[in-house]
């Protein structure tokens, strides 16, 4: 009996030490100028039908321009790829170039060590693609003044927001002009929440609507937090995941971290929203629905929606919609936001030619010849897509976005530079010079431009904190009957959690970046 | 008796003895033997990969991988352990799961009983299969289910019974509606294991209870429920090795993460996953071990008690 | 058997109770058929009900518009749960006969053995990594089976189900002079089949709704197992639920175009997909349950 209780901790001695050494490993790097296959791991819809088939078209036409690189392709679907890039790069799985947006947080990833420097790369061995974007884009990147991604240029400066409304209801119903005006004033003031002017004009419309019998759905759930909590409010680059703290600035200028869940300062907000439930103004499931955004921008859906705009947004979306919309805004700003871009791709840690890499990356995005890059956007033409014009095409298995079920589609900002992309019939004309020319290019730097949170000294408490709001949520939608007992709850939750924590630590790191801009 | 026959009568036994214990030797290597498989399965695949248990002690980067990361103490148990809600867990996910070892046990053994006396093959067919199709159902389709049943608008029941509950906005109605979709779910399969059970007891046992004019319930209480009494035993103690966990899938879809509910819905499970999303192997890494070393525990407080009970069922 | 009223009665009141309780399991697939087959339109308006409100075929339409994945799906899942239930349950019958017998020296230490990773594991990482690296487990039909091939819950109880074999079959067989082995084969794994029935079956079953490897591991697209064919279409449509409370991409404030998750109907209805062939299985085990296997029966 001694015997085998002896035999079986060696064994499992000897099982553990093996473990020990076998699962170390690192990967050594080889810039070599021979055959080169590169690895890359991207998003999308996942690998559809035709995908095989695309990418060894792709990779017959990349040996005409770069002979002696292929690229293996591995097309993930957007929810799966948060979780198999994580256990792949803790692997160390092989991985030339990945997809790094918005489904990975890549702040943390870089900090984690999962990508590599791209500064000199980019200088060297893709200046076109480095000259592509203005500074201020590759700004976004920087996590401890170092690059670890490309964006994907697209749409990059956020847009203000306003409330769509369906054109002739709102003329026959609506008193807009106010709520323009209260829109205005909010923005400009800087207030989280909107009067209680700005909430009679929507009540009123909504049962006017109700009253007319014109069908609808009430007012939209999603965004609602940009009329009424300190969230969004916080010029970006302290919003998430700081969602209960807000920015105000003295006379100098410097700002101050407030309090978002202090008392009076939402209490309107909370109020009005309780109010427009109980009216039946709002969808009765809204804590369950599955899709909230599938009544969005339909005829007998919602009433009204919160939601970004811009100069095309009337033309376009009355088109889509099949009714005409009109938008009811307050200021009309581009802004530079300071997180990170939401598309990127990055070369990981595990890359085995990082210079190869960069070479491919410049080829695929030189807009002197956008076949390859639009190949692997929209397949094989004739097979996929068909030609209408110089730069426009019509897609044949899919309208607006590809999905699993479509022959091929990749959509054009996971592969790289979306301006590069044909126009499809989805696109309306113009709108991709505007973005690139006059909304990006007039994009001017928020008030906190250049600042970047870290959360790590109290990442516990903020992840305590967003565990909390979620349980909140019946808040902001009104849904309970006992919104004030509820609101005073939530409010003693949060402070327990260490709010007044987060918010010393948002005011010192404000202060040492203020101080340091400031010399 | 001469010296002579009694050499020879001692060499006789003496023999069988050597025979059988070189039998014996040979049934222990066979049995032995046949561990092998499972052996190499488990270092394999098990312990192999227990070495990841570092983790919850490191800052894991994947630079440093698991053996290279620094090592951080115990901070990545501060997460659950400072956390203002962590007592309200605890105690959903034990109550939960104290509940649930109680019904399904019951509801198992009751179904298994009643089926055992089904004396129509074909009705019973019926029965089994019926009772296996929440097997099929991942629980998000459940909820799906779940979902028809209880909205407010269009669910079928409001439509019923002419009720106005916000079943999703009241939480005093999920321990009952948890619980029960939990005993819904596994009274298929685990019905089938007592009944399997209930096939192994020799029938002329109950052939001569009924001699003996023991009536049904006589049997039962007598014959079929003593049967399995120790594959209860086995499966209650099992189930308190769990009894920090939560079956994420029936706490997080089945009230479609709806934060209303939370102060009865959430688990310790459900609680990890929406604070840490998915980067911080440390955390959840930390919260796993200490759900792993209390279920250790609980596991060998629950099985003395059973050994003071009735020893031989005990697992150990 | 006498067959006198009582037995009638009991009968009669045994199946209606039983009828009545398995209404609670039919009516939902009931639910789920129905909601399948119905126009995406009206699901939407109407919710739901037992009989589809407009009948409508389109969601199997275009399930089966691929139906090579479907029936790659199909035959991954098959051979894969065949295999593990098969390989899976033998291999635990033969763990659990020496744990059964008092005998065996390293009976306390080999429970521990098995018992101790129930409880304990290194996470998703080192698996992956032994998995991946060293084994080459992955995009092949072995990673479904081999990294669960025995689960200590069910070694456990079929080792007390060994324990409450009578004593005589081995005292007797021993006499006769029968190996362990010939004993293991010729007594024990013919009075156990209902329990390595239904350990076979819970294998089996655990295997076909087993979606988690494939996302993991595989990477062809011939080797997908049926859920998650059917779990890729459901991740997606969560996966923008929670997208959804991510407020810069939802204002569009950056324009990731939009995402559409597939209609409920397509979701009901690779519910059914999925599930298919399985729901006639247990007829099929059914055999193996049947009373009356005597020891006596056995001995002669």
């Amino acid at each position: 009996m001694k015997k085998s209780i002896k035999l079986i901790a060696a064994v499992l001695a000897c099982v553990m030490v093996l473990g020990l050494c076998a699962c170390g490993g690192s990967q050594t790097a080889t810039d070599t100028d021979g055959e080169v296959t590169l690895k890359w791991l991207t998003a999308g819809p996942g690998k559809q039908k035709d995908s095989d088939l695309v990418w060894a078209t792709f990779n017959e036409k990349l040996a005409e321009k770069m002979p002696n690189t292929q690229v293996e392709i591995e097309a993930l679907p957007f929810a799966d790829f948060a979780e198999k890039w994580r256990l792949m790069i803790a692997a160390n799985e092989t991985i030339d170039i990945a997809w790094s947006g918005y489904a990975v947080n890549y702040t943390d990833e870089v900090k984690k060590g999962g990508y590599l420097e791209l500064n000199d790369l980019l200088t060297q061995y893709a200046p076109k693609l480095y000259k592509s974007m203005p500074e201020w884009v590759w700004d976004l990147m920087e996590v401890d003044g170092k690059i670890y991604g490309i964006p994907c240029y697209q749409m990059m400066a956020s847009r203000p927001a306003g409330f769509k409304v369906f054109k002739e209801d709102a003329e026959k119903y609506m008193d807009y002009k106010t709520l323009e005006e209260e829109l205005l004033k909010k923005s400009e003031a800087g207030n989280p929440v909107l009067s209680e002017k700005a909430f009679d004009v929507i009540e009123n419309y909504l049962l006017a609507l109700n009253a007319n019998g014109v069908p609808n759905k009430g007012f939209a759930p999603y965004n609602i937090a940009f009329i009424g909590e300190a969230e969004a409010q916080s010029d970006y680059g302290l919003s998430s995941p700081v969602n209960t703290v807000y920015l105000e600035y003295d006379e100098t200028g410097r700002p101050i971290a407030k309090d978002g869940c202090a008392p009076d300062v939402t209490d309107v907000f909370y109020k009005r929203m309780a109010g427009i439930y109980q009216k039946g103004l709002i969808r009765k499931d809204v804590l369950t629905a599955s899709d909230i955004r599938a009544d969005e921008g339909v005829i007998g859906g919602y009433a009204m929606w919160y939601h970004a705009y811009d100069k095309f947004t009337e033309q376009q979306e009355s088109l889509q919609i099949g009714k005409d919309i009109k938008v009811i805004h307050g200021e009309e700003k581009y802004i530079r936001p300071t997180g990170p871009a939401a598309t990127n791709n990055s070369l990981p840690r595990s890359c085995s030619n990082p210079v190869r890499a960069m070479q491919f990356l410049e080829v695929l995005n030189d807009p002197a010849d956008t076949s390859l890059y639009n190949m692997l956007v929209y397949g094989i033409e004739d097979k996929h897509y068909k030609k209408v014009g110089d730069n426009k095409i019509e897609t044949l298995d899919y309208v607006g976005s590809p999905t699993l079920d479509s022959g091929y589609g990749i959509q054009k900002w996971v592969i790289g530079d979306s301006f590069n992309a044909y126009m499809t019939q989805g696109d309306v004309e113009g709108y991709d010079e505007y973005v690139k020319t006059d909304m990006n290019a007039n994009a001017v730097a928020g008030n906190m431009e250049g600042f970047k949170f870290d959360k790590t000294p109290v990442k516990t408490e903020l992840a305590q904190i967003d565990s909390v709001r979620k349980e909140f949520y019946g808040l902001r939608y009104g849904t309970y009957t006992d919104w004030q007992a509820k609101l005073k709850e939530y409010r003693e939750k949060v402070q327990k959690c260490g709010q007044q924590k987060v918010i010393a630590e948002v005011q010192r790191q404000l202060d040492a970046w203020y101080d340091a801009q400031n010399k | 008796m001469s010296s002579l026959t009694k050499s020879m009568k001692q060499s006789a036994p003496e023999k069988a003895l050597r025979a059988k214990r070189g039998a014996q030797r040979k049934d222990i290597m066979l049995l032995t033997c046949m561990l092998l498989p499972s052996f190499i399965y488990y270092i394999v695949f098990h312990y192999l990969p227990m070495c990841g248990i570092v983790i919850a002690f490191k800052d894991y980067t994947y630079s440093g991988g698991m053996f290279g990361s620094d090592w951080n103490g115990f901070k990545n148990f501060e997460y659950f352990f400072t956390s203002t809600d962590a007592w309200v867990i605890t105690r959903n996910t034990i109550l939960y799961n104290l509940v649930a070892i109680v019904s399904t046990v019951t509801t198992n053994v009751a179904i298994a009983l009643v089926l055992f006396e089904v004396s129509s093959r074909k009705a019973l067919k019926y029965y089994q299969t019926t009772m296996l199709l929440p097997n099929f159902m991942s629980w998000v389709v459940v909820s799906y289910i779940t979902y028809a049943l209880f909205d407010y608008d269009y669910g079928v029941i409001n439509h019923m019974f002419g009720t106005d509950i916000n079943f999703y906005a009241e939480p005093v109605y999920w321990p009952f509606i948890l619980s029960f979709v939990n005993v819904w779910k596994g009274i298929g399969m685990g019905s089938v294991m007592y009944y399997a059970a209930l096939m192994g007891i020799d029938t002329e046992l109950f052939e001569a209870a009924k001699i003996d004019g023991a009536n049904k319930w006589q049997q039962i209480w007598h014959i079929s429920i003593p049967s399995l009494k120790n594959i209860m035993a086995v499966l209650i103690i099992m189930g308190t090795g769990n009894i920090f966990r939560g079956d994420f899938g029936l706490f997080y879809q089945i009230p479609m993460d709806v934060g209303n509910l939370y102060s009865v819905t959430d688990v310790i499970d459900t609680y990890v996953y929406r604070g840490l999303s998915g980067g911080e192997y440390g955390s959840t890494a930390a919260v796993g071990l200490f759900q792993s070393v209390v279920g250790l525990f609980t596991i060998i407080c629950a099985n003395s008690v059973v050994k003071k009970i009735s020893p031989e069922s005990a697992m150990f | 058997m006498l067959k006198n009223r009582a037995y009638y009665r009991s009968q009669a009141i045994i199946n209606v109770v039983m009828v009545l309780i398995s209404m609670l399991f039919v009516l939902p697939l009931i639910l789920l058929i129905s909601s399948s087959l119905t126009d995406a339109e009206a699901l939407k308006d109407g919710g739901y009900s037992l009989i589809p409100r407009s009948f409508s075929l389109a969601a199997y339409q275009s399930i089966f518009s691929n139906p090579q994945q479907i029936i790659d799906g199909y035959k991954t899942t098959i051979f894969v749960s065949v295999t593990a239930a098969l390989a899976g349950t033998f291999v635990m019958c033969l763990t659990a006969y020496p744990l059964s017998r008092s005998y065996f020296p390293m009976k306390k230490v080999y429970n521990w053995f098995i018992f101790f990773p129930m409880l304990f594991s290194g996470g998703m990482i080192p698996s992956y990594i032994i998995n991946t690296q060293y084994l080459n487990l992955d995009n092949t039909y072995w990673i479904y089976i081999l990294p669960a091939l025995c689960s200590t819950w069910n070694v456990i109880i079929i080792k007390t189900f060994f324990l409450g074999l009578p004593n005589e079959i081995f005292e007797s067989a021993k006499i006769d002079g029968a190996s362990e082995l010939s004993i293991f084969f010729r007594f024990v794994l013919p009075l156990s089949k209902p329990v390595i029935a239904t350990m076979a079956l819970t294998t089996l079953l655990g295997k076909w709704n087993d979606w988690n490897t494939a996302l993991l591991y595989i990477r062809d697209t011939e080797l997908y197992s049926l859920q998650y064919l059917l779990q890729r279409i459901l991740r997606e449509a969560e996966f923008i639920k929670q997208m959804s409370y991510n407020t810069e991409i939802n204002m569009g404030m950056i324009d990731v175009g939009s995402q559409q998750a597939a209609p409920e109907v397509i979701r009901y209805a690779m519910c059914i997909v999925a599930a298919g062939p399985a729901l006639c299985i247990f007829p099929f085990f059914q055999k193996y349950f049947a009373k009356g296997l005597t020891v006596g029966s056995v001995k002669g």
